[in-house]
C-alpha cells in the first residue's frame, strides 16, 4: 500500500540502498536516518531558508549519488523547499507550534517524503500541500496510516503546479475536506468495498482517485454514489447512465441555469444528479464519482459541446465513459490532452523501480545544480533519463542546463537524433514538446538537418495514438515556420504526410491534414505547394521507398488511395474543412464514373435537404470510394462500403443545427438484402445520441421521421446486423426546416 | 481430474441447477466464507440511526424506491463478505424458458458474485426466499466480470431495462409482463422479498386481466385499460413498463385518454408539453414568447391532464411541478402578487404529498425560496448558490452564537469563494428573535463586512440579520461567513 514500500525495512542495511531482492517490484524505501545536525537544528528553528542553507552545506562535503541515502534524502529536502518555496515553508511553519513539529517530522520521514516528491505533482509555490499531510497527520495523531493516500491527496488538492489557484484555497470546507476525503477512502478500504487492485495504486495514481477538488464533486458525493450506484468493476464506464439524461429539472428549470439545481441545494451533486438527471457535465461526473468512490481511478473531460470521462480498468488501460476517454482531462499529470497525455504518464510511471531510481538521481541533479556543478548535473540529468526517458520533468532541466553552457546545433542534431528521439516511438506529441525547448538552437542547423530532425519527430507522431483532441497546430505550425522557404516547407509536408501515410493509425494523419488545409490551401500558392508535397508523398507511401518511374495510370492510382486514405482520416479526426477539401481534390483528379440512383421519395419530408459537411463510417474496406462520401449526404447521392461489422454506423454532421424533419437513407443497387434493422439518432453535441426512428426491415428507400422538435447537429445510423456484414448505402440526406 | 469436474459441472447444468461452473469447486477460488453478521442492541441501533450523515440517509432513501419497503431489519449486514458461491438459480433466459412452459411467473435476481459486496447476504438470503414455497420459477443474471459487456445488452436483458445499483429483482408473468421491480433493502431481505411478491402476486389476476385487454382491445379502450394496468403499480415501476406504454403509444396516438402524458413521458417530456401549449408549438412551430406565452391555457391544461385520472405519489408531485411552472412562468411575466402566493401554495402541495421524497425536498425549497415571508436560516457558517434569490432580496439569518462571547467590538465578514455578484445590506444582531444592535454601516449600503458594538452579554440564539440577493446563475453565490472579535 505504502508505495515504494515493498520490502520489508528489517530486511535492509542501515543506510543501504540496495535494491530490494524482489527488484521487479521496486526500489527498497529509503530509511530515514538522522540528518546532519546543522539541517536538524535549522529544522527545529522553522527556517526554511536556514534548512536549505544547511542542506547544501551538507551536500558540499559528500559524492552526491542516488545509492547515498543520505545524499538523497538531502536532495529531496532541498527539492521540496525549491518546489514549495523556502519563504512559504517558513511562514507554514510560523502559524503555530505544531505545524512547525509536523513539518519536521514529514520531512525526516525519507520514505514519506519520498512518496509525495515522486508523486507526479509538487504544488508548486504553496503550502496547500504540506497543510493537507498536516491536516491528514494531526487527525492520526502523528501516525498517518496509509502515507500514500495522503501524498496523493496533498499532490492532486494542493494544485501548485497543476492549478496555479490551489482549488483548495476557494472551495467550501464543508464541501471539500481532504481529511474526510481520506477517512472515506480508509473506511471504504476496510470494509472491503473497493476494487481489488485499490490497495497496489501508487501516489500518481491515486491522484486519479481522489479527484481534483477544482473540478470534481464535493466529499457527499463520494459517500452517496459508493451507496447508490453498484456495478461490476469493469462496467463504470457505463455508469453515467444511472442518472436520466435530462435538460429540465423537475421543476421546469433548464440546466444552462442556476435555478436547475438550486431546490437541491442540499444534496450532493451525485444525489441531485442521480435522483434528477443532468446532461453530459453531471451525468459524466456522476459516472467518474462512481468509479472514483469504489477506487477506480477515472476523471472527467471537456470536449467542444459535450462533457465525458474515463475510467481505467488496469494498469494503462483507459476506457471511456459518455464518449469519453478522449478531451482535456480535468485532472493530470504531463499535460491535459487524452490520450497522448495519459499515455505518456502511464509509460513514464510503468516500470515502478526504473521511476524511482530516476526520481533519487532528479534529487541528485538538482543538489548538484545547486552546488553549481552543472555538468555533474547534466551527467545525472541523463542518467536518471536512462531510467526514464520520457520523463518530461527531468527532460526539460536537461535541456535548461545544454542551453545554459552553449549547446551547438550540430550537437543538438546529434542528442535529438541519436539520444533522445529513439524513445519517444509512440510519444511524438511529448517528443515535439521535448524538442521545442531547443528549437532556437536547432533552427540555425542546414535545412537538411533541420527537416531530419522534423522528419523524426513525424515518425514518432505517425506511431502516436492519438485523438481529435489532442491539438497538434502550434507544435507543427512552429516547425513550418522555422523554415526558410516554399521548398523546404514543401519537403516537410512531404516528409510528413508520407510518415502518417506509411505507419499512423489515420487519427494524426487527419489533424495534420487539417492543418495543412487550412494553413495552405486558401492561397493558390499555398494549394500548389500543398498538393505537390501530397502527391509526393502518396507515391512515396504506395511504392514504400518513394520510387519513381511508374506510368500515369499507376501514380494516379496511387494519389487515388492516398486521398481516399487522407478522406477518411480527415473524417476520423472530425475535420470537416480537411475532408471537404480532400474530397474535392479527389474528384478534381479523376471523378469517377459512377450514379447513383435517384431518390424516389424526396418530397415526403417537410423542409430541405440539410447542408452535411461530414460524413464519417465506422469502418472502411478495400471496396470503399472515401471520394463519394460526401455526396452520400446529398440528394444526388454517392457511395460506400463499410468492413463487415455487427453495427455498421454512419454520421453526418450538418453545417450548423437545426430542426430536422427526418432523413431518407437508401441502399445501393444490388444490395438490397443486407442491412435489415436499422436505428437513427440525432444529438446536438456530437455525443449523446437521443434514437428518432428505427425499423425491422428496411426497405430499398427508407424515409425515417423524426419527431416534432427534433433538433439536431449529428444524424447517426446504425444498422444492427445479427451476424457482421457489410453496409452499402447510396444516401443519407437529412431534412431541416 | 479435469475430466471429472467437468462432468460435475454438466451433471449441474442437467440437473438445471449450476449454471456458472464454481470456481470454489475447481479450486480456484478461497475457501467459502459464509457471510458475517452483526447483531445490533435495540440502544446501538438508535443511536446509530440519529448519527446518520445526511448523505447516507439519503442513499437509503433512493434504495427504497419502491412501494414494497424492507421491514425493520435486526441485523447489519456484514460489509465487503464476498459470496460463498453463486446461487444455483437457473440463468435469466432459462427461467423465463421454463416459466413459460409451466405457466407460473419467473422471479430474477440481477447482482454479482464475486465483486458485488452484499453478494453473501443476497446469496443466504436468496437461498431462504427459494424455499419459502413462493409459486414462482426463480432465475438470475449473475453479472460477473466480463457476463454482459456494454449498456446496449444490459438494456436487452430484462423488459424493464438495466438497472445500476445491484441487487435488483423482476418479477415477470409467465407470458413476460413486468409484474414488479424489487430494489434497496427488500432484495436483500428473505422475508421483505417473500411479502412484497405475495403482495404483488395478489394484485396479478386483476392486473394481467387489464394487461389482456390492452393487448387484445383495439382503440382507445385498449390504451385505457394499458392505463388501468399501469395505474396498479408503483409508479416507479410503472414507467418502466415498456410494454404497455407501448400500447399506450399505439392505441392513444391522439392522447384521448391522457395516459400517455403521466406515464410515456418523464418530467422533461411533461415540461416539453406545457411549453408547446406556452408557446403555441415546439422547437421552430413555436408562435409565441415572453409574456405574449398563453398560460391561462398552459394552466387548463394540467389542470386537465390531472383531472384525467387518479393521480398519487410521484405522478401527483411531478404534475403539480408542472402547475406551480406555468404560475411561476406567469408571474415573472406580470408580477402579480397573487400569483406569488398561489405557486408557494401548489409547491407546499407537493412537499405534504410526501416530503421525504425528492419533490418534496425540492419544493420545500422553491416555497422558501418564493415566500415573502419565509428567512434563509443559516446553522452553519458557509452559504452555497442554493440560497440564491434572482431579482428579490431574501433575509438571512445567520447563527453567531458561538462566536458572540460577550460584550465588545465584533467584525461580521462575507467571504465569497467564487465571484458571483451579490448584494448584501441592512446588517442587524438578534438574540432570541429582538433586535439587540445596527451595525456600523448605513442600513442601505451594499457591503460584505460590517461592525458590531455589542452591549451586553447576550444569551440565546443570537443571529446576524441581513438581505441578500444574489444575480448569478451558476455557484456564484457560495462563500463563508466569519464573525470575528475585533
Amino acid at each position: 500500500m505504502l508505495g515504494l514500500l515493498a520490502v520489508s525495512l528489517s530486511a535492509l542495511e542501515p543506510m543501504a540502498l540496495a535494491e530490494a531482492a524482489d527488484s521487479k517490484l521496486a526500489l527498497a524505501p529509503l530509511k530515514s536516518k538522522k540528518l546532519p545536525g546543522a539541517v536538524t537544528k535549522a529544522l527545529e528553528s522553522g527556517d526554511y531558508a536556514a534548512v536549505q542553507k544547511a542542506v547544501v552545506e551538507a551536500l558540499k562535503g559528500k559524492e552526491i549519488t542516488h545509492k547515498d541515502a543520505e545524499a538523497v534524502h538531502l536532495g529531496m529536502l532541498h527539492e521540496l523547499i525549491r518546489v514549495t518555496g523556502a519563504e512559504v515553508m517558513t511562514a507554514y511553519a510560523a502559524e503555530d507550534k505544531e505545524k512547525c513539529e509536523f513539518l519536521e517530522k514529514f520531512v525526516t520521514d525519507a520514505e514519506w517524503l519520498e512518496l509525495y516528491m515522486t508523486c507526479g505533482l509538487v504544488p508548486w509555490q504553496k503550502k496547500t500541500g504540506v497543510d493537507v499531510l498536516y491536516r491528514i497527520w494531526t487527525e492520526e495523531k502523528g501516525k498517518v496510516q496509509n502515507k500514500a493516500l495522503a501524498v496523493a491527496l496533498a499532490s492532486c488538492w494542493g494544485g501548485g503546479e497543476t492549478w496555479q489557484k490551489p482549488a483548495l484555497e476557494t472551495a467550501l470546507p464543508n464541501k471539500y475536506n481532504p481529511v474526510r476525503r481520506y477517512k472515506f477512502f480508509q473506511k471504504q478500504e476496510k470494509k472491503g468495498l473497493l476494487h481489488p487492485n485499490y490497495p497496489n495504486l501508487k501516489p500518481w495514481e491515486l491522484r486519479f482517485v481522489v479527484a481534483n477538488p477544482g473540478q470534481d464533486w464535493d466529499d457527499a458525493s463520494y459517500e452517496f454514489a459508493a451507496k447508490a450506484i453498484n456495478l461490476p468493476w469493469d462496467k463504470y464506464g457505463i455508469a453515467c447512465w444511472s442518472a436520466t439524461y435530462t435538460g429540465t429539472s423537475k421543476f421546469g428549470d433548464s440546466v444552462q441555469g442556476g435555478a436547475y439545481n438550486l431546490p437541491f441545494a442540499n444534496e450532493s451533486w451525485a444525489e441531485a444528479t442521480l435522483l434528477n438527471g443532468g446532461v453530459c457535465g453531471a451525468m459524466s461526473h456522476l459516472g467518474a464519482v462512481a468509479a472514483m468512490a469504489h477506487g477506480i481511478p477515472s476523471y472527467t473531460c471537456g470536449q467542444p459541446g459535450h462533457c465525458a470521462y474515463a475510467v481505467r480498468t488496469e494498469r494503462g488501460k483507459w476506457v471511456g465513459g459518455f464518449g469519453g476517454p478522449d478531451g482535456g482531462m480535468h485532472n493530470m499529470i504531463f499535460g491535459h490532452q487524452a490520450p497522448t497525455s495519459y499515455n505518456l504518464m502511464e509509460a513514464v510511471f510503468a516500470d515502478d523501480k526504473k521511476v524511482a531510481r530516476a526520481y533519487r538521481k532528479s534529487f541528485c541533479a538538482r543538489a548538484l545544480e545547486t552546488l553549481g556543478k552543472d555538468s555533474e548535473a547534466e551527467k545525472m540529468w541523463r542518467s536518471a533519463l536512462k531510467d526514464s526517458p520520457l520523463h518530461p520533468f527531468f527532460r526539460a532541466p536537461l535541456h535548461a542546463l545544454m542551453l545554459k553552457r552553449g549547446v551547438s546545433a550540430d550537437e543538438c542534431h546529434d542528442y535529438l537524433v541519436k539520444e533522445m528521439l529513439p524513445h519517444y516511438d509512440g510519444h511524438g506529441v511529448a517528443a515535439m514538446n521535448a524538442a521545442a525547448d531547443l528549437a532556437e538552437v536547432v533552427k540555425q542547423l542546414p535545412e537538411k538537418k533541420l527537416l531530419h530532425i522534423y522528419k523524426l519527430e513525424q515518425i514518432a507522431l505517425a506511431t502516436t495514438p492519438s485523438s481529435w483532441a489532442v491539438k497538434l497546430d502550434e507544435l507543427v505550425q512552429k516547425q513550418a515556420e522555422s523554415l526558410q522557404n516554399d521548398s523546404a516547407r514543401q519537403a516537410y509536408l512531404t516528409d510528413m504526410f508520407t510518415a502518417h501515410m506509411q505507419k499512423g493509425d489515420g487519427t494524426t494523419f487527419g489533424q495534420l491534414l487539417e492543418w495543412a488545409v487550412k494553413t495552405y490551401v486558401a492561397t493558390p500558392e499555398g494549394s500548389k505547394l500543398f498538393n505537390k508535397a501530397f502527391a509526393k508523398a502518396a507515391e512515396a507511401a504506395g511504392s514504400g521507398d518513394g520510387a519513381t518511374g511508374e506510368s500515369a495510370e499507376e501514380r494516379n492510382k496511387k494519389m487515388q488511395a492516398a486521398y481516399n486514405k487522407a478522406i477518411v482520416a480527415a473524417a476520423q479526426a472530425r475535420s470537416a474543412p480537411a475532408f471537404q477539401a480532400l474530397t474535392n481534390g479527389a474528384l478534381a483528379l479523376s471523378k469517377p464514373d459512377y450514379k447513383a440512383a435517384p431518390l424516389e421519395k424526396a418530397g415526403e419530408l417537410a423542409g430541405k435537404p440539410a447542408k452535411g459537411v461530414l460524413m464519417r463510417l465506422s469502418t472502411t474496406s478495400n471496396y470503399d470510394t472515401p471520394m463519394l462520401h460526401a455526396a452520400m449526404m446529398t440528394p444526388e447521392g454517392g457511395k460506400c462500403h463499410t468492413a463487415k461489422e455487427k453495427t455498421p454506423t454512419f454520421i453526418v454532421e450538418l453545417q450548423k443545427p437545426g430542426h430536422t424533419t427526418g432523413c431518407i437513407i437508401r441502399k445501393t443497387n444490388g444490395n438490397e438484402w443486407r442491412m435489415k434493422r436499422a436505428v437513427v439518432s440525432t444529438s446536438e453535441d456530437g455525443a449523446t445520441w437521443f434514437k428518432r426512428a428505427e425499423i425491422d426491415d428496411m426497405p430499398k428507400e427508407w424515409v425515417a421521421r423524426f419527431p416534432d422538435g427534433t433538433r439536431a447537429k449529428w444524424v447517426k445510423l446504425e444498422f444492427e446486423n445479427a451476424q457482421p456484414d457489410f453496409a452499402h448505402i447510396s444516401h443519407f440526406v437529412t431534412y431541416t426546416r | 481430474m479435469k475430466k471429472f469436474f467437468i462432468f460435475l459441472i454438466l451433471l449441474g447444468l442437467a440437473a438445471g441447477g449450476v449454471y456458472y461452473y464454481d470456481p470454489g469447486l475447481l479450486g480456484l477460488d478461497a475457501p467459502a466464507k459464509s457471510a458475517k453478521k452483526v447483531k445490533k442492541g435495540k440502544k446501538a441501533k438508535k443511536k446509530k440511526k440519529a448519527e446518520k450523515p445526511a448523505a447516507e440517509a439519503a442513499a437509503d432513501a433512493a434504495e427504497a424506491s419502491t412501494a414494497q419497503d424492507a421491514p425493520e431489519e435486526e441485523e447489519e449486514m456484514a460489509p465487503a463478505e464476498p459470496a460463498a458461491s453463486p446461487l444455483s438459480f437457473l440463468d435469466n433466459m432459462e427461467a423465463r424458458a421454463k416459466a413459460k412452459a409451466e405457466g407460473v411467473p419467473s422471479l430474477i435476481i440481477w447482482y454479482g458474485s464475486d465483486w458485488l459486496p452484499c453478494a453473501g447476504k443476497v446469496v443466504s438470503e436468496w437461498t431462504k426466499l427459494e424455499k419459502k414455497g413462493l409459486p414462482v420459477v426463480f432465475g438470475q443474471i449473475d453479472e460477473r466480470v466480463g457476463v454482459v459487456p456494454n449498456l446496449h445488452d444490459r438494456d436487452k436483458l430484462l423488459p424493464c431495462g438495466p438497472f445500476f445499483n445491484l441487487p435488483a429483482a423482476v418479477l415477470l408473468a409467465s407470458d413476460e409482463t413486468l409484474l414488479g421491480i424489487y430494489t434497496g433493502k427488500t432484495v436483500l431481505s428473505a422475508a421483505a422479498m417473500e411479502k412484497a411478491v405475495k403482495q404483488t402476486l395478489a394484485r396479478a389476476p386483476k392486473y394481467m386481466k387489464m394487461v389482456e385487454k390492452a393487448r387484445t382491445v383495439d382503440g382507445i379502450e385498449g390504451a385505457k385499460a394499458a392505463a388501468d394496468a399501469l395505474d396498479m403499480m408503483p409508479y416507479p415501476d410503472a414507467v418502466r413498463n415498456n410494454m404497455l406504454k407501448d400500447i399506450l403509444k399505439r392505441k392513444d396516438p391522439e392522447h384521448a385518454t391522457m395516459a400517455r402524458y403521466l406515464y410515456c413521458m418523464d418530467h422533461m417530456g411533461m415540461f416539453d408539453e406545457i411549453n408547446a401549449v406556452l408557446n403555441g408549438g415546439k422547437g421552430a412551430d413555436a408562435k409565441y414568447k415572453g409574456n405574449e406565452r398563453k398560460f391561462d391555457e398552459g394552466i387548463a391544461f394540467v389542470e386537465k391532464v390531472m383531472k384525467s385520472r387518479k393521480l398519487k405519489d410521484e405522478l401527483q408531485q411531478q404534475w403539480n411541478s408542472g402547475l406551480a411552472y406555468v404560475y411561476r412562468e406567469k408571474y415573472n411575466a406580470t408580477k402579480e402578487p397573487a400569483l406569488r402566493k398561489k405557486l408557494v401554495q401548489i409547491y407546499r402541495q407537493v412537499v405534504k404529498i410526501d416530503p421525504k421524497s425528492e419533490y418534496g425536498k425540492g419544493a420545500l425549497r422553491w416555497a422558501n425560496y418564493w415566500d415573502d415571508e419565509f428567512p434563509y436560516v443559516f446553522d452553519e457558517p458557509y452559504y452555497d448558490s442554493g440560497e440564491m434569490t434572482v431579482g428579490f432580496e431574501k433575509e438571512w439569518r445567520v447563527n453567531v452564537g458561538k462566536q458572540v462571547k460577550g460584550p465588545g467590538a465584533y467584525s461580521f465578514t462575507l467571504v465569497p469563494c467564487k465571484m458571483g455578484r451579490m448584494t448584501s445590506k441592512g446588517f442587524q444582531l438578534y438574540a432570541n428573535g429582538k433586535h439587540v444592535c445596527d451595525a456600523n454601516e448605513p442600513a442601505d449600503k451594499d457591503t460584505k463586512t460590517v461592525t458590531f458594538d455589542v452591549p451586553r452579554a447576550l444569551k440565546g440564539r443570537v443571529e446576524v440579520r441581513f438581505k441578500v440577493q444574489c444575480f448569478d446563475g451558476w455557484f456564484g453565490c457560495a462563500g463563508e461567513m466569519v464573525m470575528k472579535k475585533l
